[in-house]
Formats: structure tokens, C-alpha cells, sequence
């Protein structure tokens, strides 16, 4: 038995703090057990996965990569990206592809605003937060601000 | 550089379309990664990127020494030891130089000594703790013979690969040596694993963790004297989930990042609010750090091998320089005592338990192990030692008056919480399903899912919690 055998010989379940012993817990989340038939092109498919991914979130989410592109650093050549992506969002626009993400980021937003215990929360929930138009106006407060303001849930 | 963002994604489509692309040639596809591994620590600061090479090549080079005097065993011992001091010395210079030298101008001060000691402010690199044990590890595994010497490309890209390098999980050279060495295959299960890993961590990151640090346990921790004692119990339960989510989704993205450039990085997470002792919530919290500390450190001290006192005081510390490690601070050592305190008393509780007393229920076990772990949070999560103590003195005050917690926060928590119910494969069930799949249905599904997580996610993405470790 040599010295690390011997520094490794605590038995792992009477171990105070777990772990792979001494290396050799080689698992990982990843591993599968073998498919029944031997798979055609695994790097093709996962390439195509991907590339559809990318498409889909590029027809659908187009305004993510304008908002992207809105934070780059200003230059000439950043301008220019700015543009192609600011052109390509107007583009799904046209074609109401940005329509299902508006919809839930809506109805997402009406969620986050219920409050506990109060009807007005409840009555945005669908998309009926709409921020400020004109956040310019003074003293003009958004809906949604005046109804998520308030000292939340009362158990008294 | 962020893994959530589309910086990032575009990144990634970049990596992944050239390293495959490098396929025929091992080498330059592992060139080619360092490269872009270094590429993505630097668009945070350049700079760093010179001490992550330098801490490849001293890691390199001190183990050649090892191996190099591999006869003389009083020379490898020298090496080692010099190799993890220099370890040591780069990230106690970047993480605990302010720390300690402003508790030693106040012990100075309370000996009236004062002194106007000159304290820089060090920036701290991301991820210096994950790299430098990663490094530390390889070393004491070159001097335990448990691996194969690296050759430098390979311990360069070790310790650099984009995946883990800034959060973990903290891939051991023995793990990922051997797959550098040959150019990985990639199947469709591994693809689709992939796939569910990231999709699964954008949730968890995006959503359930973001909602409830921004809209919800942030304020009460900045001000924990403005709220009651409800929104002070539901805080601490809210930051167990987000540290959960935040903290698994990174690792679990990792995995799947890694998995798409073919290769297989160790479990990190299994389901650990589902433990019913703390013993066993260290089997399935940050495995790979808890495994490292139990194999380079514990075991180090002594382990169980010199009588009952030694093994306590060797978890003990074990747990207190594992606190440490998360960063200098007393709230830290204070957490690591927490568990080691109850590492310790589990321990002594399973030898000196009277036979006749009933055993535990799981449950009950897993429920208090639950509140354990809450409470150390407090420690972890709090600025400072007063902080915490404002906010358990905010909590004992039994204020259930009132709370500030949305329907969606509450919903967010018992979501996060009942993650731990779901059967502990569930997702490789899932991706036994989606390998059968056609690519274009799971690419449209994958869309539709992405699509749906960034809807749901706020404006801007919060940094992990573990990238300040």
C-alpha cells in the first residue's frame, strides 16, 4: 500500500466531507447510456440544432440583437452593425415576428406586478402594463410604477 | 464576458464553428481554444490574462521538477511545497492582502500602535480562486503520482479553458488531460445534454435567480432594519433559492458548453436542498470544491487517521479555510464555522447516540439541514458581521406583520425549493428523448424555449455570485 493508498483509506461513507476519492469519480451529467443503433453524423445533427436555434431566435428576437447592438462602443464600424441590425429588427417588424415575444414580456410583466391582496395588480395581469409614453412629462408616473409602489401584502 | 448575453452566444457560435472546423488537427484546435479562451478573459481585463499564462506555466514547471527528480524524494517535496506556496502567495496577494492588512492596523490600534499602514486596493481577478486551485490540485496529484505530467499546452489550456474557468466546476487534471489528448467525439446525447444543461441554467440564471436578487433579497439585505420579520424569514429562504439557481445554472451552462466542444466536466450539483444531514449536503453542494478540499486539504491535516481530536479539528479548519476561500472576510470564516461546527456534531451525535433513542425521519433531517443552511447564508450573503446581526436580531423580533413579497417571488421560491423533488435524472431522461429527435424540431424547440426565458428575463444580466470568488 503505498503512502497516498494509505492517506485515501478512510472508508467514503464514513468520510466527514464527500467527494470523488482520490480521482477516480470520472462521471459526468453528460454521459448517456449507448443509443440501441449506431447514430448517422452526431456533429451534423448537434450543427444543425444550433444553426436552427440561431435562425429561429434571429427571425423571432431580432429586437434582443438591436438592443445588442445599441450598447456597442460608437465607432465607424459599430455604426454600421448598428444599422444592419437596426434594419433587420424593422424587417421581422413588418412581418409581425416580433409579435410573441412582445406578447409575453407583457404577460410576464402583468405577472410580476400583482401584489398580495390587491385587485389593482391583478387587473394588469395580460398585458395591460404599459410604461410611460412620455417619460419627459413632468410628474407623470407610469401605471405600473404607482401600482408595485405601497407596502405590499398586509396580514393585519 | 457573460455567459447569459448575446455577446457571449455569439462568441460561443464562433468557438464552436472553428474548433470543430479544427477537427483534423488536435493541436491547432487546442491552440485555438487557448486562444479564444484567453480572448474571453480578457474582454474583462486584459491584463490578467499575463497572470493566468503565468500561472499555467509556473503550475507546468514545478511539476516537470517533481518529475524531474522523481528518486529524490526530500527534491519533489521541495518543489511541491515551493509550487504551492507560489499558489498561495498569488492569491493571498490579490484576495487577502487589503483583508489582512486591515486587521492588522486594527490590532495595532487596540495595542495603541497606531499606525497609517499604506493599503492598496488590489483588484481581484475573476476567477483566481478556481484557477489557482485548479493548479494546486495538479500539482499535489503530480507529487501523489495520481496523474500523468501535462504537457504545457495542455496545463495552459487546463487551467485557461473558457467553460470553468472563471466560476468552476474545478475540473481536475486527471479528468481533463486525457480528453485534451486526443480530439473528442462528440454524440448525440452529449449534444443533447448540452443543449438541455444551457437551456436549464438560462432559466434558472435568467429568470428564478435575477427576479428574486433585483426585485427582492438585495433591498432587504442593503437595509435589513426597514423590513419585518417576515420579509427578513422570506429573504433568507429566497436567497437559498438564488444562490442555488445562480450558482448551479452557471455550472450547469459550463457543462453544456464544454459538452458542445465535446468535452465531459464532473457533476457539481445534485439537487442539495434535498440533504438530510450537512454531511450530506456537501455530497451534493459544489462537489468539486468540497471533493478538493477533502482530498488536498482534510486529508492533508490528517483525516480520521490520529484519533477522534485531530479528525474535529482537521474538519473544523478544513470548513474554516473553505469559508475563507470564498473570500476575506469574517462573515466567511463564520459561515465555514456554521458547517463545520454542525459537521462536527453530526459526527459526534452518530457515535455517542444513545441505541435507544429513535432515529431521525428523512425528512425532519432534511428540513433542519434546510435551516442550517439558510441560516449560514445570512452570514454569507450579509456586508458585514453587524449586518447579520441586525438582520437575525430583525428576525427574532417577530415582526409578521407585514412583507413586501410578491406573488411572483413567492412563486419563484417554492419553485426553486420543489426543483428538489424532480427525480435526481430527470434531465438526462429528457435528453434520452430529445437524441431521437429530428435536429430541426429540436432546434425550433430550443428557439421556442430561449425565446420564452428571454421574455421572462429583466433588462441586463446580474454577474454569477461566484464570480466574485
Amino acid at each position: 500500500m503505498t503512502k497516498t493508498d494509505k492517506l485515501l483509506a478512510e472508508p467514503a461513507d464514513q468520510a466527514p466531507l464527500p467527494g470523488p476519492r482520490g480521482n477516480a469519480d470520472m462521471t459526468s451529467p453528460v454521459d448517456l447510456p449507448p443509443p440501441d443503433e449506431e447514430e448517422q453524423h452526431p456533429l451534423l445533427w448537434a450543427s444543425i440544432v444550433i444553426s436552427v436555434t440561431t435562425g429561429f431566435l434571429l427571425l423571432f428576437n431580432a429586437s434582443a440583437l438591436r438592443s445588442w447592438a445599441f450598447e456597442l462602443e460608437p465607432s465607424p464600424q459599430n455604426e454600421r452593425v448598428v444599422a444592419v441590425a437596426e434594419g433587420w429588427y424593422q424587417q421581422t417588424e413588418t412581418l409581425y415576428l416580433d409579435r410573441p415575444v412582445a406578447a409575453m414580456s407583457d404577460w410576464w410583466d402583468g405577472i410580476k406586478a400583482l401584489e398580495f391582496g390587491s385587485g389593482e395588480g391583478s387587473a394588469n395581469a395580460g398585458g395591460a402594463v404599459e410604461a410611460n409614453p412620455d417619460p419627459a412629462i413632468e410628474g407623470a408616473e407610469s401605471p405600473a410604477e404607482e401600482e408595485t409602489e405601497g407596502p405590499g401584502f398586509s396580514l393585519q | 464576458m457573460l455567459f447569459p448575453t448575446l455577446t457571449f452566444g455569439l462568441f460561443f457560435l464562433a468557438v464552436y464553428a472553428v474548433a470543430w472546423g479544427l477537427k483534423g488537427s488536435n493541436e491547432w484546435r487546442k491552440i485555438f481554444l487557448l486562444v479564444a479562451s484567453w480572448f474571453f478573459y480578457g474582454a474583462w481585463d486584459w491584463r490578467f490574462v499575463a497572470l493566468l499564462i503565468f500561472s499555467g506555466f509556473l503550475n507546468w514547471g514545478a511539476a516537470w521538477l517533481i518529475v524531474r527528480f522523481q528518486d529524490d524524494e526530500r527534491r519533489r517535496k521541495l518543489f511541491l511545497i515551493l509550487g504551492v506556496i507560489a499558489n498561495l502567495c498569488i492569491l493571498g496577494w490579490f484576495k487577502y492582502y487589503g483583508f489582512f492588512m486591515e486587521q492588522f492596523a486594527g490590532l495595532l490600534t487596540s495595542l495603541g500602535w497606531e499606525r497609517d499602514l499604506y493599503i492598496m486596493q488590489v483588484v481581484l481577478p475573476i476567477g483566481i480562486s478556481f484557477f489557482t486551485f485548479q493548479g494546486m490540485s495538479y500539482l499535489i496529484d503530480i507529487y501523489r503520482r495520481q496523474t500523468e505530467p501535462a504537457r504545457l499546452l495542455d496545463m495552459v489550456l487546463l487551467m485557461s479553458f473558457f467553460p470553468h474557468l472563471v466560476a468552476g466546476p474545478i475540473v481536475r487534471a486527471s479528468h481533463l488531460i486525457p480528453q485534451f489528448q486526443r480530439v473528442p467525439k462528440m454524440d448525440k446525447g452529449m449534444a443533447a445534454m448540452g443543449l438541455l444543461l444551457i437551456i436549464w441554467g438560462l432559466f434558472k440564471k435568467a429568470v428564478i435567480a435575477s427576479y428574486l436578487s433585483t426585485e427582492f433579497v438585495d433591498p432587504i439585505f442593503f437595509d435589513p432594519a426597514a423590513y419585518s420579520s417576515l420579509d427578513l424569514i422570506l429573504a433568507a429562504y429566497g436567497y437559498a433559492v438564488q444562490i442555488y439557481c445562480d450558482f448551479s445554472a452557471y455550472s450547469d451552462m459550463a457543462i453544456g458548453l464544454a459538452a458542445l466542444l465535446g468535452y465531459r466536466f464532473p457533476h457539481n450539483f445534485n439537487q442539495p436542498y434535498r440533504a438530510s444531514s450537512l454531511q450530506d449536503f456537501w455530497r451534493r453542494w459544489h462537489i468539486s470544491l468540497s471533493s478538493w478540499l477533502r482530498d488536498y486539504l482534510y486529508i492533508s491535516l490528517g483525516g480520521s487517521r490520529h484519533g477522534r481530536a485531530r479528525l474535529y479539528l482537521a474538519l473544523m479548519t478544513t470548513m474554516l479555510l473553505g469559508g475563507l476561500w470564498h473570500g476575506a472576510s469574517w462573515n466567511f470564516v463564520i459561515w465555514g464555522a456554521i458547517h463545520g461546527g454542525v459537521l462536527v456534531a453530526e459526527r459526534l451525535w452518530r457515535e455517542y447516540r444513545p441505541a435507544q433513542w429513535p432515529v431521525l425521519p428523512t425528512f425532519a433531517g432534511i428540513i433542519i439541514t434546510f435551516h442550517i443552511v439558510t441560516l449560514a447564508w445570512i452570514f454569507f450573503r450579509s456586508a458585514t458581521f453587524a449586518d447579520a446581526s441586525q438582520y437575525l436580531a430583525g428576525i427574532a423580533a417577530l415582526d409578521f406583520s407585514t412583507t413586501t413579497l410578491a406573488p411572483l417571488g413567492l412563486a419563484l421560491i417554492l419553485l426553486g425549493t420543489s426543483l428538489h423533488a424532480l427525480a435526481p435524472d430527470a434531465i438526462q431522461r429528457n435528453a434520452l428523448w430529445v437524441r431521437k429527435q429530428s435536429a430541426v424540431l429540436v432546434g425550433l424547440s430550443a428557439g421556442a424555449l430561449i425565446l420564452i426565458i428571454d421574455a421572462m428575463r429583466p433588462e441586463g444580466v446580474e454577474p454569477f455570485i461566484y464570480y466574485q470568488f
